[in-house]
């Protein structure tokens, strides 16, 4: 049950990109599209999973003072191993990420993990935190991608979802301006939920203990 | 009864001003009125469609974002027909229906709402949807529109018609064709001799005084400088807005338009013209540099509070507006983003210039005595 939990908070409770707010710098930059979403996702989350894995393995072995260093050289080395995979596989995608795919080295959200779970938990905790970390961060950095694809381009994955749409399309959503506008804008929606769900929550709460308070008045009175 | 029954006990404020935003907004929509009576005659009834779209995108946005917000819908107090007009004011006549209605919820759901509603947006709404459609639909919102008066020759004459023989001749011409505006004709224009100045272009006194008068192509309401120049001095009139901004504005535009050299193409070689050359009038009259000046800069939200922060607000925004119009190989016009840069600065600006309070300085000296 427990495990359960660390999977599933990075999808919402815990979400990287709008909740954590973390990683900001390559959100922002490679979500022009579905597809440079998707790659960055998934390859990020290939890189948490592994050094939250490995990470986990050696945390008894490194000293307290070190630790840092260690976890980047661990990062780094996964890192290293996806740039050469997707060079070998998928040269567009590494082409469309260009200098954010390197970047991941420093991805605090990378960094975060490694010094908040996974060098206090068990390999197998970490990872499924590790999956479910990034796979939010993967659903977050989508949501943006399809959004800017959509109002920028007309197209999802490259492919036009109506003909003559892309006259109708802002470019505004596409360019480094759109990213932000994008991101600021589900993010107030995000917020805006929370605090609603967060309302509904309490008005619940004080009905209860309404109900609870009023119920021996009445037992008492006429 | 004794006299003191008329007294009236309350808080203060005690003094009250007969200006409320109603009726600001009220007289700023006067004030737009005779530019677009002059740009709709122009450019016909098509101006009018988007204008309408403009407005009624403005006012639907403001009413569902204030219903989503919980506040008071306010409407009626004119702020988004404002809004929607000046949004108008500052794109093309021939831009489709859409983006006139993109533009218009850009400005109030974005521009004015996301920064918490009236009085709390730090850019002028209508500037930053027009910035906003110029990066997302750059094509239509380059294409110079020339209406109906701009197509003839002389201008002087057309004035002069009566209104049948107008109504006879306008029959025959397009609503509107498209060509370059004043602005981009002085933004490195090819030159033939080697000795050029910006008053060399051909037909340059035609052109400030086709801008003056309405005769230009250009956004819906920027057209005619002496319209909106008329609909500046009633607002400084009802003192709706001060005299620092606009002549601050306009003064460093000439003063600057006049001074820096501007570059020009000569043989396929960037030539620059000499110092103190420029065209002064057509800098004045021409682009959107008077609508600018006059009721886009002078916005009482997004503009500084003190008169010294009103002053250095005009000098900042006449500066960006011709270092962009000058020396900008992609933009022809910067009065847009000038003042939203401005606008930018604002609390800087405020900050600074923040007056001292009464017997501050008395209090400081008089340590510094002290000690």
């Amino acid at each position: 049950m427990k495990l359960l939990s660390e999977f599933t908070k990075g999808f919402l409770k815990e979400n990287p990109t709008f909740v954590l707010l973390l990683g900001l710098c390559p959100t922002l930059a490679v979500t022009t599209g579905l597809k440079n979403a998707l790659g960055m996702g998934l390859a990020s989350t290939f890189v948490l999973i592994c050094s939250n894995v490995m990470i986990s393995v050696i945390k008894k072995l490194v000293p307290k003072e070190i630790r840092i260093p260690v976890y980047i050289v661990v990062i780094a080395s996964f890192v290293t191993m996806v740039k050469l995979l997707l060079a070998a596989y998928l040269p567009d995608l590494k082409e469309a990420l260009g200098i954010f795919l390197p970047l991941i080295v420093v991805n605090c959200i990378i960094l975060g993990r490694a010094e908040a779970f996974a060098s206090k938990n068990g390999p197998v905790a970490s990872f499924l935190d590790g999956l479910g970390i990034g796979l939010g961060f993967t659903l977050g950095l989508s949501l943006i991608g399809i959004v800017r694809e959509v109002l920028g381009a007309g197209c999802i994955l490259g492919i036009p979802i109506m003909r003559g749409l892309d006259y109708y399309t802002l470019k505004t959503c596409v360019v480094p301006p759109g990213g932000f506008l994008t991101m600021g804008l589900l993010l107030a929606g995000f917020k805006y939920m929370s605090i609603r769900k967060q309302k509904k929550e309490e008005i619940r709460r004080n009905l209860a203990a309404g109900q609870h308070a009023a119920a021996p008045d009445n037992h008492d009175g006429r | 009864m004794s006299p003191l029954t008329h007294f009236i006990v309350s808080t203060p404020p005690h003094i009250k001003s007969e200006q409320n935003i109603n009726s600001i907004m009220r007289w700023v929509c006067l004030a737009l009125a005779p530019a677009f009576c002059v740009s709709l005659y122009s450019f016909g009834w098509y101006a009018l469609f988007v204008t309408a779209v403009c407005v009624g995108a403005c006012i639907a946005t403001e009413a569902i974002c204030q219903r989503l917000r919980h506040v008071p819908v306010t409407i009626n107090d004119f702020s988004a027909v404002v809004t929607g007009l000046l949004l108008a004011a500052v794109i093309p006549p021939n831009v489709d229906w859409w983006v006139a209605a993109v533009g218009g919820i850009f400005a109030i759901a974005v521009g004015k709402h996301c920064f918490g509603g009236l009085g709390n947006n730090i850019w002028n709404p209508a500037l930053l949807a027009r910035a906003f459609l110029q990066v997302a639909v750059a094509s239509q919102m380059n294409s110079g529109a020339w209406g109906k008066l701009a197509q003839g020759t002389d201008g002087w004459t057309k004035l002069g018609h009566t209104l049948h023989g107008a109504f006879d001749q306008l029959a025959n011409t397009p609503d509107a064709v498209t060509g370059a505006t004043a602005m981009a004709q002085i933004s490195r224009p090819v030159a033939e001799t080697k000795d050029f100045v910006m008053q060399n272009i051909p037909g340059y006194w035609q052109l400030v005084k086709d801008s003056f008068w309405g005769y230009e192509g250009g956004s819906i309401a920027e057209v005619s400088a002496v319209m909106l120049l008329l609909g500046g001095l009633l607002l400084l009139w009802k003192k709706i807005i001060t005299w620092e901004i606009p002549v601050m504005y306009l003064g460093t535009v000439a003063l600057l338009g006049w001074i820096c050299p501007a570059p020009y193409l000569y043989q396929g070689e960037t030539l620059y013209t000499p110092l103190f050359s420029g065209p002064v009038l057509l800098h004045l009259v021409g682009g959107g540099v008077m609508i600018g000046a006059f009721f886009m800069a002078t916005d009482m939200v997004t503009t500084p509070m003190t008169k010294t922060g009103r002053i250095i607000f005009g000098i900042g925004c006449g500066v960006i507006t011709i270092m962009i119009r000058v020396y900008s190989s992609a933009y022809p016009e910067g009065v847009c983003y000038s003042i939203l840069l401005m606008n930018t600065c604002v609390p800087l600006i405020d900050a600074w210039t923040k007056p001292k309070k009464f017997g501050q300085h008395a209090a400081a000296s008089a340590n510094h005595a002290g000690k």
